[in-house]
């Protein structure tokens, strides 16, 4: 059976149509794989007890879906969208309870962000702000924002996502982050206040 | 009412979100490999994109070689293969034996297991006075037949497997090493059987008869059934489920 590709396990083991006959392709598939998704969860979540539990679910929730893997698909990624969501789920759901152990600065500083300027003309703030961060961060604290502030994740985990070595981790990349797109932010309203006037003057 | 802060985060968790241009992560993890079609444009978006940079740092974390794991993640992956028999138990409740020690306790068991018992004193006492009667020949361990051929448990149909876009000629599976022949059985849904027969060989040549039952749209099932020379069953694959998919030209 080690000669099957996991795709063409997975096609006997559907054709199985959920009986025992299909545990002898899942469970290669199984061996294949145990150890990616464990070293996966592992990276996430930085403690061995948390992975164990966290990839043992993935695997049941893979082998329960096992019918709905689509001919065509390939099985490492689909098997990295179910330990990607489950993962990320489990890690907010966690951040919610009030595990996070690192918190931001409360610093209300004062963007000069209207809210008109996102509300109203929300497409064109969002993509004035997406070039603010391509001119602004580099990829490090790009992602880190992403990690943090899309997937709510909390920071000692992006920290540990991103193999960040730094005292602070990733809550040092977000203040920075925030100070640059803060004064690229001041920077653009200034050059847009004296683009208005200069042609009010015209 | 957000305050100027709060508007700020939103701003940029907008900013950052996935957009209907990224890829879906099919794409993405084909870019990774390099397999990727339109890796020119996706390559571009993969410049601009913080959402996509960062899946794409996720997906290779996910795919980094085993050699670059650490000792606590080797740890982890041991302690999650000695579960998968309790992953097995947890994804498939319906399918799980009972175990043989809990079976063994039944009223039903307890009886068979009486007259079980019962029998093999009568074949002991049997044994015992033969052996006590000189005249009578000696029975000898070595004059057995060779060793005991143990159930090995499943084997795989390799065709006709899942949707098929051709009417299958013929059943195809892996060869048992102690099989000396196999049943081979097509059955319908409802489990009826619609053909059998007996080969020695690991595949069988589907006659006409039994063609004629693979229509489009229906689902069968093929079985295979592995026996040793004494007639002993030594393995099979268990149901498997093939289909002629409906609309296709000739059938």
């Amino acid at each position: 059976m080690e000669r099957f590709t996991d795709e063409e396990l997975i096609e006997r083991c559907q054709a199985a149509d959920g009986s025992a006959a299909g545990e002898p392709f899942l469970n290669v598939l199984f061996q294949r794989h145990h150890g990616q998704v464990a070293s996966w969860c592992y990276h996430i979540t930085g403690d061995t007890n948390s992975a164990v539990d966290l990839a043992q679910e993935v695997f049941i929730k893979a082998f329960q879906g096992i019918g709905s893997f689509r001919r065509g698909s390939k099985f490492t990624t689909w098997l990295y969208s179910i330990a990607r969501n489950h993962c990320l789920d489990e890690l907010r759901s966690r951040k919610r309870q009030g595990q996070e152990t690192a918190t931001l600065p409360d610093d209300l500083e004062d963007w000069g962000i209207e809210r008109a300027d996102f509300v109203i003309e929300q497409r064109e703030s969002r993509e004035l702000m997406q070039r603010l961060i391509r001119e602004a961060l580099d990829e490090t604290e790009t992602k880190v924002m992403t990690l943090h502030y899309v997937h709510e994740l909390p920071l000692d985990t992006v920290s540990r996502m991103l193999g960040l070595t730094n005292e602070s981790g990733a809550k040092a990349y977000i203040v920075s982050a925030r100070r640059k797109l803060k004064r690229a932010h001041e920077m653009w309203n200034d050059r847009t206040k004296a683009e208005k006037a200069s042609r009010h003057a015209e | 009412m957000l305050n100027k802060e709060q508007l700020a985060e939103v701003a940029i968790r907008e900013a950052l979100k996935a957009t209907g241009d990224c890829p879906p992560i099919e794409e993405l993890a084909s870019f990774a490999s390099g397999q990727a079609q339109a890796a020119t444009s996706l390559a571009k978006h993969l410049q601009t994109c913080a959402y996509c940079q960062t899946e794409m740092h996720l997906l290779k974390t996910f795919l980094a070689p085993e050699t670059s794991r650490t000792q606590e993640a080797s740890q982890a992956a041991d302690r999650l293969r000695s579960r998968s028999k309790e992953i097995f138990r947890q994804a498939f409740p319906a399918i799980e034996s009972t175990p043989w020690w809990r079976s063994v306790f039944t009223a039903k068991r307890m009886a068979q297991a009486s007259l079980t018992m019962a029998a093999l004193l009568l074949v002991a006492a049997a044994i015992l006075f033969l052996r006590s009667t000189p005249s009578r020949p000696q029975f000898e361990a070595k004059n057995q037949t060779g060793p005991d051929v143990l159930r090995s448990g499943s084997f795989a149909v390799l065709s006709p497997l899942g949707d098929l876009q051709e009417r299958p000629k013929e059943i195809v599976w892996e060869k048992v090493p102690q099989a000396a022949s196999y049943q081979v059985r097509l059955l319908a849904v409802d489990r009826s059987e619609l053909w059998k027969t007996t080969t020695a060989d690991s595949r069988i040549e589907l006659p006409s008869a039994a063609r004629e039952q693979i229509v489009p749209a229906k689902t069968l099932f093929a079985e295979v059934a592995a026996f040793d020379a004494s007639g002993k069953q030594v393995g099979a694959t268990g149901l498997v489920r093939f289909r002629l998919v409906p609309g296709v030209p000739g059938h």
